[in-house]
């Protein structure tokens, strides 16, 4: 009863969303997949790509944009209230327009394996792509582009670019040759010294002091650097496994941090990162690519799944539960205040 | 049916069938010409009587120009039309069909057809074949609906941006393909990919440039078959290759355009050769006599590259060098080796003609890692060999019979081939194996290690330089299996036909004078061996070749050279000859030659 119930009241919400566009005092919550299951609203295709939801909306999620694409990782711009999406995808980046209803492939033949985008947070029309064979810059909201990276970089398999909180020109990349700072809007890129190993898969920086940055890499854990990149400390305290997809700090307390990789279930700091502590109860699947704290409910965190679509936890990673999107292979999650 | 009509019914099949026979040094351009058609006739005969023919019986009706109203309602009805799906392979049947009837269709079918193209987006795919369907296919459908905004179609863009990219990418691959080789270049059953996205540009295209790059790429994809290629098989090694193929030559796709281009193997039916069959495009019958002529062997050296390699590696596409040597009887072919494309390459093999379906002599080390798909695809390297056994389900198999290994390399020498191997201690897998089919007239194990088989009269030696054993396992039940579990390892080919050797028992006796020595220490793995034709091969893994005491470079390899066929390396030309014939291509100009 109790979750024919939840049911009732997600659908609900789901329709309150689709009337009204909102729902107050909630955030909204992404979902890029590669691959879907069977389960979408109102259809029995399987789609795949950017998914969203309102918490409350339990398991009921809904698509945008392109329907039939791998889909690798969604921006939501900011200057825009979200009315501007970016899909990183297989097939190049797409632009969804939610005010038109309309999306529209903004990259052509020469870009390929998009991994990550993101969008100034003033400038809808500022817009970074990271993929297999590197870096790119557009100026125009897509219409063209520029290969970046040079001077600097090496070009090559980049899986992560992110735009400093604190200063709209300077630019953080992962590559499989290491990490990279930008101080110039992507004009010129500096290798990150302080990282030494090949296949830094991700990089993410504190919501309040830009100083503090954390990357998860392929066989070498997690590392985290207080003076902007300047050093790094590996965090091996209670950490067991090696390879890492994502990290997330809780924006509310950022003390507060999760991470998550191949077979590693998800990991929880509240120190900082000093030390780390496995919280998988309900998970059903511990290879994990997304995890995504709700900027408005502290213990409220989103986990995206290699094969059992998204998991939910309201209880700061205590408790995990089935979110929706069956069998997906999630590769990125976003939640939005 | 009337006695009249059976009896010119019969009249009819017998000029065929003496048409499609008749050998190829022996025809006219007319008698080549009747016979091409005679064969895409009988290829396309069954969309006739079918009860259901689907999109190709309506491609066909319109392209024959009959039964028009049920070509529109095949089309109409067809699954690519009331559900679209399958992307590029959704994309080129439909434009394909729409362009043979799009002046003879319904209003109605044409707007469900252009509806499509606005409300179902294919995905472009991970793949050269992918690309090269989804551009020829989109290229074609911006032709034929320009200056339509971007609202009309899939994917955002306008017909002009459409049209414009597809054909900035269609150059861009014509130009890395005749400069520095195909991706998935030789591969069976890729093969139809290319044939019929190329097939419809030549066909359809209304820009004169691009029409004439689809039919230069025909005749380009064309010859690098017809020198490849024995009675309608791909001589190995491949790019790529489903397994039923790899030891049922004759399941890929590749063999049904060999019948109907080359005529060579079976009669073919149906299938996705129909598109190619309506098409006005003609094999120059310089490429047909080429792909006929075994009447003299011959070596054929090929420069291919590798896919584009994204990670774990120091070049995007490393140069791939293939050599085949091809015979009436036989054909042995063999990549040098490594890691070159991921999941379904094949090293090398001896085809011959005898013994269907399995009528293939090969080995493999049968080597899977994330890391190697990581090489070549964006996912995460340890989640994706999950992936990749989704669809391709024996990638992690330890019997598999497809697929390459960093461990792997080899030297082949004419008709003579070493093949070595130095596996790194608890990779996957500590084993190499060789395939033998049960339907061999002989395998013995000769006392001196040579295992000689008779196959007709293609008679294969292989010299194993490490002890194995013949396994039993259940699904080997219509081959021998030879298995060896020494890390370093290798084993020496030999393959004559009866014209070579003079007989089984002499290929036997010559074989027993032949032993080759070896080196196996890690890190030292080596051969010396005469061959049968007494030239001296020395092979040091990975990349020491020496014959007769000269070392072999292949950095000088050409894209190809045979006595059919030269192509320099970064010359975006081609010239075919054949007995004082010369037909060039020349993609920088656009032009073809005939001499």
């Amino acid at each position: 009863m109790n979750r024919q119930f939840r049911t009732l009241a997600a659908l609900a919400a789901a329709l309150l969303v689709s009337v009204t566009g909102t729902v107050a005092q909630e955030s909204t919550v992404y979902a890029t997949t590669i691959k879907s299951g069977l389960f979408i609203v109102g259809s029995q295709t399987p789609k795949a790509g950017v998914f969203f939801q309102h918490p409350s909306a339990d398991t009921v999620w809904q698509h945008t944009g392109p329907t039939h694409t791998r889909g690798f990782s969604v921006d939501v711009n900011r200057a825009t209230n979200g009315k501007i999406k970016y899909l990183a995808a297989g097939n190049g980046v797409h632009r969804i327009d939610e005010t038109a209803g309309t999306w529209r492939t903004v990259t052509d033949w020469r870009i390929t394996e998009v991994l990550d985008v993101t969008s100034a947070p003033s400038d809808a029309n500022t817009v970074y792509l990271a993929c297999a064979y590197g870096v790119w810059r557009s100026k125009d909201g897509g219409t063209t582009w520029a290969e970046s990276g040079k001077p600097g970089m090496t070009p090559g398999y980049t899986s992560k670019i992110i735009i400093d909180n604190a200063n709209e020109n300077r630019l953080y990349c992962a590559s499989h040759e290491g990490a990279y700072r930008s101080d110039d809007g992507a004009a010129t890129w500096k290798k990150i010294d302080g990282l030494t190993m090949h296949g830094i898969l991700t990089i993410t920086q504190h919501p309040k002091d830009p100083k503090i940055l954390a990357v998860g890499t392929e066989d070498n854990g997690i590392y985290l650097s207080n003076d902007a990149g300047a050093t790094w400390k590996k965090l091996e305290s209670g950490v067991d496994h090696s390879t890492f997809y994502a990290i997330a700090f809780d924006p509310q307390q950022p003390e507060t941090m999760y991470a998550s990789g191949y077979v590693t279930g998800v990991y929880k700091s509240v120190n900082g990162g000093g030390s780390w502590r496995r919280m998988n109860d309900g998970l059903t699947d511990l290879t994990i690519h997304a995890i995504a704290v709700d900027p408005r409910v502290s213990d409220r965190v989103y986990a995206g799944t290699f094969s059992a679509g998204v998991y939910r936890s309201d209880d700061g990673g205590s408790h995990w539960r089935y979110a929706g999107l069956p069998g997906a292979q999630v590769w990125d999650v976003k939640i939005v205040k | 049916m009337k006695q009249s009509s059976l009896f010119l019914t019969i009249a009819c099949m017998l000029l065929l069938a003496s048409l499609i026979h008749t050998p190829a040094s022996a025809q006219t351009s007319d008698e080549y010409e009747k016979a091409y058609l005679a064969r895409a006739q009988r290829l396309n005969s069954y969309l006739d009587t079918a009860a259901n023919p689907g999109i190709y019986g309506a491609a066909y009706r319109y392209a024959m120009k009959k039964d028009l109203r049920k070509a529109d309602s095949l089309f109409l009805n067809c699954d690519q039309i009331m559900n679209p799906k399958g992307d590029m392979f959704w994309m080129f049947p439909v434009i394909g069909t729409y362009l043979n009837g799009k002046d003879l269709m319904s209003a109605d079918v044409k707007a469900a057809v252009r509806n499509t193209w606005k409300t179902y987006a294919p995905y472009r795919g991970d793949t050269e074949n992918h690309w090269a369907m989804y551009y020829a296919s989109l290229y074609l459908a911006a032709e034929q609906w320009p200056d339509l905004p971007g609202s009309e179609w899939f994917n955002g863009k306008t017909s002009d941006e459409n049209r414009i990219e597809a054909k900035e990418y269609l150059i861009h691959w014509t130009k890395v393909t005749t400069t520095i080789g195909q991706g998935e270049f030789d591969s069976p059953d890729y093969f139809p990919e290319y044939a019929i996205s190329m097939s419809l540009l030549a066909q359809f295209a209304k820009d004169p440039d691009m029409r004439k790059r689809g039919e230069m790429m025909l005749d380009y994809i064309y010859l690098d078959a017809a020198v490849d290629h024995l009675a309608g098989m791909y001589v190995g090694g491949y790019s790529r290759i489903y397994q039923p193929a790899v030891f049922k030559p004759f399941l890929s796709g590749f063999t049904g355009f060999a019948w109907l281009y080359f005529g060579t193997g079976d009669p073919y039916t149906g299938g996705w050769a129909v598109l190619s069959s309506l098409s006005p495009y003609r094999l120059p019958k310089i490429i047909y006599d080429i792909a006929n002529d075994r009447s003299k062997p011959f070596v054929n050296k090929e420069r291919k590259r590798v896919r584009n390699v994204i990670r774990y590696g120091t070049e995007k596409n490393p140069p791939v060098n293939k050599i085949s040597y091809i015979t009436k009887d036989y054909g042995i072919g063999s990549l040098d080796g490594g890691l070159q494309q991921p999941i379904q390459i094949h090293t090398w093999s001896v085809r011959y003609t005898f013994g269907k379906p399995y009528s293939t002599i090969f080995g493999l080390h049968p080597y899977w890692s994330g890391k190697e798909l990581a090489m070549f695809f964006p996912e995460e390297q340890k989640t994706m060999i999950a992936d990749v056994t989704g669809s391709k389900t024996t990638y992690n198999s330890e019997d598999k019979w497809t697929g390459g290994s960093p461990f792997e390399r080899t030297f082949q020498h004419k008709n003579s081939l070493i093949v070595l191997y130095d596996i790194e201690p608890g990779t996957t897998t500590e084993h190499i194996d060789g395939f033998f089919p049960k339907n061999l007239e002989l395998r013995l194990i000769d006392p001196t290690g040579w295992i000689m088989c008779k196959a007709g009269d293609t008679y294969v030696g292989w010299y194993a330089l490490q002890p194995g054993e013949w396994s039993q396992k259940k699904e080997d039940e219509d081959n021998y299996r030879f298995r060896s579990h020494k890390l370093q390892n290798g084993y020496v080919i030999e393959v004559r036909s009866k014209d070579e050797a003079g007989s089984f028992e002499k290929f036997c006796e010559q074989l027993r004078a032949h032993i080759p020595s070896s080196t196996l220490v890690p890190g030292k793995v080596s051969v010396a061996y005469r061959t049968l034709g007494n030239d001296k091969m020395f092979f040091g893994f990975p990349g020491t070749r020496t014959l007769n005491g000269k070392t072999v470079d292949l950095t000088k390899q050409k894209l190809f050279d045979s006595p059919f066929a030269q192509a320099d390396v970064g010359s975006e030309a081609l010239t075919i000859t054949y007995k004082g014939q010369k037909r060039m291509l020349d993609f920088k100009k656009l032009t073809v030659t005939d001499k």
